[in-house]
């Protein structure tokens, strides 16, 4: 008997994982960030690495999704931010500002991409917006040939040509879009259907058509074809291409409620215009942004809601009359949203000197004869010539998607997929999603601590929230790695069995001696591990 | 090196100087000074150990007995209430074995609520397992904590080194710090046979049948039995490195004493003073001075015993419905053992009541006058 | 065996003067016994704390109750019933005041305006001067058996705050000390 009552035998016999009811595992949820991203990010990812104070990891991270991290850093909407758990606890992450500096850091430090040597394919991509960039940059790192094929002088579409400075600069646009068409042909003021067809393109082994919406689409009331009533968009484009567009002291209505009539209204502001946006419902059925709305309305624009244009009448000095019906909501839309219905004898008059119609945009469909919609939605392509049709991939904003930049980036870059499988004649499967994104209520708040909410930093216009590296590794510390590992060491700590195990990037339970109680799986502060009931062997 | 320092300073150099590796303590008057010196000393890297943090007496306690098992060294402090909180695992502590060294700074229990000294909370935990020491000076008190490691360690059973709340714990006085070269030739590192390891996976104390228990407990017994002779030994190997002598009980004039008193803690200092006194004016008046009251140094006592000498304990605790410990402890052993002198009751001090020469002399009259109750308590300064 | 007693009210730094004056005594080659009067300090309240010295290590532990010599913080306290009776009659007493007190026949008295020294020195507020190292300066010079270079000493190796303000009230006091006669 020895002196202290302990046995004298290793208890390691004890196999009390017999006894287990329940086995603790994964259960596979995404952060919200992950699961939110459009562009397919790995945002928990690469925030882990910035805690770790690994910029240029997470940069590679970051750029494996999206080519364009600088660019959406600012103009993307955020959804990952939007549903942050943090939100439930004291403040969401500025996840954009953190993507932004480290889509800077890359631009600032000169990244280029390690191209592969190219083999023999060769695909061309039609439009250098965000799907054509995505598609381009990915098909290149492919191994892949690819020619580019732009209507306009410089590269970007939309991101040039539609997004107005204040909330893109054009050279951080530029510098990004150097990296991301690395060894890619671009051919620029080559547009499809005038300078050259579908048809001459027969010697490459795909074709990526992702010439976006850019036609505007046109008012159909009395006067809307009159001189002074403009495309909003083109009017964008105008004043993005760098000609001198003139608008002080005049009188400006924009139609819609739509990014571009924000974005027409508050670039129409900037360059000396009085701005009236009349938009036929009321704010909280405005298709825009939410942050672009907050920001319009903190200008001195102002904003008439339920309000549509009736008709538009040119008075002898030249200047425009609009009489404008007031509007009320009715019954829901299919889309959910209430339909706006005239409320008789209500009608007014503004006078302006310009109008310009945001109320939508259509893709252009004089690229190629024959090219129409189906009744679904979808192009119908019969009439394009086979030999063609049969290699020819579509992406982006011509498609019905999401009109936004991530969605295109998304898209471009899965056509890269697609396309990269099409030319190795296997079959593509596009990768599912996981069924669940970890909620608030997956998380164990009591092992975060909760932040004084930062001071957030303004840039120099004070419309976007800006980031310092140091100031971005404190966001990403926040990070409570939502549904997702971060090695924490917590169930491996709380183990009254001490079954559960590091492994490389994780831990795991010994089902030798795994009892089931569950303590890690309650414990675990990211909601990472559940239990699963009966037994496994 | 010779310094001033308070007792519950001596305490924090004596812990230190036994390189302690896990601490843990919670503060409560007139132990706080210990706790937030280690606290202090082990933050700022002074003192290579871990002190954990706790929200109670019980939990110190706990955490001793998790860290213990892994085989370092573990000290805490703590007094009165505290030291009645942690009670069920004093229990666990010394049935597991484990070398605890615990510093107990005496005060009374509450009720009525008092912060002041007497050795109630101690020698209540007298069957709890535990070696118990008591203090008369802040020398003292570093020196039995070195030596209660080597003690424990040795015998696998805790010790608690007591001593008087403020009379102790708050008075500076001159003490010699050893040099830490010194201390480590005495007391090596504590080599544990079987250690908490997750690679050599066992069972500690896990549930033992009626076929077992009574052999453990017997072990536990075998232990004291054992633990005077370790103690003089440790004594004996402290003398010959730090040249200051211990004994379990220390005698002063007792050979020829007419008036044998037997105290612990501050008060046999005063005691000490007041019989030095008395003999200059040639009343033949003596002192056992018992260091320990787990094992009771009963052997030492018997060493000292003559005919001659009428028998007093000063006790200053009280166990109600029976009288002071040290007295009905003393009365039990020398019974056991043969001897049916009268010792006298005499319980002193409680609540930190001064204990003065005056008291002193006025026991001795007492007995010489023989107006001292043989069998009762007498109570000393109590205003009925 | 020499007995001092202390005399304060809470905030005034009593405790640690009978700290600091042991420590002065102990290089002065004394043995020692510094303590408070065990109780809970409170601001304003009285506080009294003891101080032994000694050739010999001291084994009396109760408190003192018939002082050789008092430093006195609070002049007031010299009216509690319980003061007088605490001292020896012929008690030598320091007491921290800019003039003469009545009614101290027999005790041998000595006086420091150790709140004007303090606020001069700047330690502590009006409201509330850390009086006691102009205290100790002061007693050093009429204690007889103390030098004052282990005075300075002590106060610097137990006031590691503010130490040459404490080191200037102690010489200034050292020098001020007044006795009426």
């Amino acid at each position: 008997m020895p002196e202290l009552p302990v046995s004298l035998a290793r208890m390691s016999w004890n196999k009390t994982g017999s006894w287990r009811s329940s086995t603790p595992g994964h259960r596979g949820k995404l952060p919200p960030c992950n699961f939110n991203c459009p562009a397919g990010e790995n945002i928990r990812g690469y925030l882990d690495l910035m805690k770790k104070d690994q910029i240029a990891e997470a940069f590679e991270l970051l750029t494996q999704k999206n080519p364009l991290p600088a660019v959406c850093g600012r103009v993307c909407y955020h959804p990952c931010q939007t549903d942050c758990n943090r939100h439930s606890f004291d403040t969401e992450l500025q996840i954009r500002a953190v993507e932004m500096l480290i889509g800077d850091w890359g631009v600032q430090n000169k990244l280029r991409v390690r191209l592969p040597e190219t083999g023999a394919k060769k695909v061309a991509v039609i439009g250098a917006g965000p799907a054509g960039l995505a598609a381009a940059h990915y098909l290149r790192r492919d191994g892949v040939n690819v020619v580019m094929y732009d209507e306009n002088h410089h590269p970007g579409g939309i991101l040039h040509y539609g997004i107005p400075t204040y909330r893109l600069d054009k050279e951080i646009l530029q510098a990004e879009l150097k990296r991301v068409l690395d060894g890619v042909d671009f051919k620029a003021n080559m547009r499809l259907g005038s300078d050259f067809d579908l048809g001459t393109l027969n010697h490459f082994d795909a074709v990526f058509l992702a010439t976006g919406a850019h036609v505007s689409k046109s008012m159909r009331i009395d006067g809307g074809d009159l001189a002074g009533v403009e495309s909003g968009l083109d009017f964008l484009k105008r004043v993005n291409s760098g000609q001198k567009v003139r608008l002080d002291n005049k009188q400006v209505v924009v139609i819609g409620g739509g990014n571009t009539a924000c974005d027409v209204a508050r670039t129409a502001y900037r360059l000396g215009a009085g701005v009236t946006v009349a938009y036929r419902r009321t704010e909280n059925e405005m298709p825009a942004f939410a942050e672009e709305v907050e920001q319009l309305k903190a200008e001195p624009i102002e904003l008439e809601f339920l309000v549509a244009p009736a008709r538009i009448q040119q008075e002898t000095d030249g200047r425009l009359k609009v009489i404008c019906h007031r509007m009320e909501l009715g019954e829901p839309d299919p889309d959910g949203r209430r339909r706006p219905m005239v409320i008789d004898g209500t009608d007014f008059t503004m006078t302006a000197d310009v109008v310009f119609a945001a109320i939508g945009e259509d893709p252009d469909l004089d690229i190629a004869p024959g090219l129409t919609y189906a009744s679904d939605g979808t192009l119908d392509l019969s009439q394009i010539d086979q030999r063609i049709r049969d290699k020819l991939f579509l992406g982006g904003d011509i498609l019905p998607n999401p009109r936004t930049v991530p969605h295109a980036v998304a898209s471009g870059r899965v056509a890269a997929e697609e396309i990269a499988a099409f030319l190795k004649g296997v079959p593509y499967e596009r990768p599912e999603k996981p069924a669940e994104m970890a909620g608030p209520e997956d998380i164990n708040f009591s092992y975060f601590a909760r932040i004084n909410i930062a001071k957030r930093a303004a840039s120099s216009d004070g419309t976007e929230g800006v980031l310092d590296e140091a100031g971005a590794i404190d966001e990403a510390n926040r990070c409570m790695s939502c549904g997702v590992c971060f090695e924490c060491d917590t169930c491996y700590d709380f183990c009254p069995d001490l079954a559960i195990v590091r492994t490389p990037g994780g831990y795991q339970a010994n089902l030798d001696y795994c009892k089931g109680c569950g303590i890690c799986a309650r414990e675990c502060p990211s909601g990472t591990l559940g239990m699963q009931g009966g037994q496994v062997a | 090196m010779n310094r001033v320092m308070s007792g519950n300073e001596a305490v924090s150099q004596a812990v230190k100087l036994s390189r302690v590796q896990v601490i843990s303590a919670y503060p409560i008057t007139p132990q706080t000074s210990i706790s937030e010196k280690l606290s202090e000393i082990c933050g700022s890297g002074e003192m290579d150990a871990k002190f954990v943090k706790v929200e109670s007496e019980h939990s110190a306690m706990a955490t001793l007995i998790g860290a213990s098992s892994t085989g370092v060294r573990t000290f805490t402090a703590t007094s009165s209430q505290g030291l009645a909180l942690m009670q069920e695992l004093l229990f666990w502590v010394s049935g597991a074995r484990l070398p605890v060294v615990m510093v107990n700074v005496n005060r009374a229990m509450a009720a009525p609520w008092t912060i002041w000294c007497d050795q109630t909370d101690s020698v209540s935990q007298r069957d709890t397992g535990w070696l118990q020491f008591y203090c008369w000076s802040n020398q003292e008190i570093l020196d039995s904590v070195i030596c209660a490691f080597k003690i424990a360690e040795e015998l696998l059973i805790p010790c608690m080194v007591c001593h008087d709340g403020f009379f102790i714990s708050h008075t500076h006085e001159v003490i010699d710090i050893p040099e830490q070269e010194q201390v480590d030739t005495f007391l090596s590192p504590r080599k544990a046979e079987y250690k908490l390891d997750t690679s050599d996976p066992r069972t500690f104390s896990g549930g033992t049948m009626p076929n077992m228990f009574m052999e453990f407990r017997y072990k536990v017994q075998a232990a004291f039995e054992r633990a005077q002779g370790v103690i003089d030994q440790t004594y004996k190997q402290f003398a010959q490195t730090f040249g200051r002598d211990y004994r379990a009980v220390e005698a002063y004039y007792a050979d020829d004493a007419e008036i044998l008193l037997i105290a612990s803690g501050s008060a046999a200092s005063t005691v000490y003073h007041t019989v030095r006194q008395m003999r200059e004016s040639g009343r033949k008046v003596g002192l056992l001075r018992l260091r320990q009251l787990r094992p009771l140094p009963v052997e030492g006592v018997l060493n000292h015993l003559t005919n001659e000498a009428t028998i007093a304990v000063i006790d200053r605790n009280l166990s109600p419905g029976t009288g002071g410990v040290f007295t009905q402890e003393l009365r039990a052993a020398l019974h056991r053992n043969g001897e049916d002198c009268c010792i006298h009751e005499f319980v002193a001090g409680l609540g930190g009541r001064d204990i003065t020469a005056a008291d002193i002399e006025k026991i001795c009259d007492d007995l010489d006058n023989k107006t001292a109750d043989p069998a009762g308590i007498n109570w000393v300064g109590l205003n009925r | 065996m020499k007995e001092i007693t202390f005399f304060g009210r809470g905030g005034q730094g009593a405790v640690v003067a009978s700290e600091i004056l042991a420590e002065a005594y102990f290089r002065q080659g004394f043995q020692v016994q510094s303590f408070p009067s065990f109780g809970v300090e409170r601001r304003g309240a009285p506080v009294t704390a003891f101080l032994r010295i000694d050739k010999e290590f001291i084994y009396l532990r109760s408190m003192i109750y018939q002082a050789q010599a008092a430093l006195v913080f609070a002049p007031d306290i010299v009216n509690s019933p319980t003061f007088k009776p605490s001292l020896k009659p012929d008690a030598m007493l320091l007491m921290n005041a800019s003039d003469k007190l009545e009614n101290l026949n027999g005790f041998d008295v000595s006086y420091i305006d150790a709140t004007s020294i303090a606020l001069e020195c700047g330690l502590g507020s009006a409201a509330q001067p850390l009086v006691n190292t102009a205290m100790l300066g002061a007693f050093a010079k009429v204690a007889g058996d103390l030098e004052l270079d282990h005075l300075l000493a002590a106060v610097e190796s137990k006031a590691p705050q503010k130490t040459e303000k404490n080191i200037a009230a102690v010489k200034k006091a050292y020098d001020a000390v007044n006795r009426f006669e």
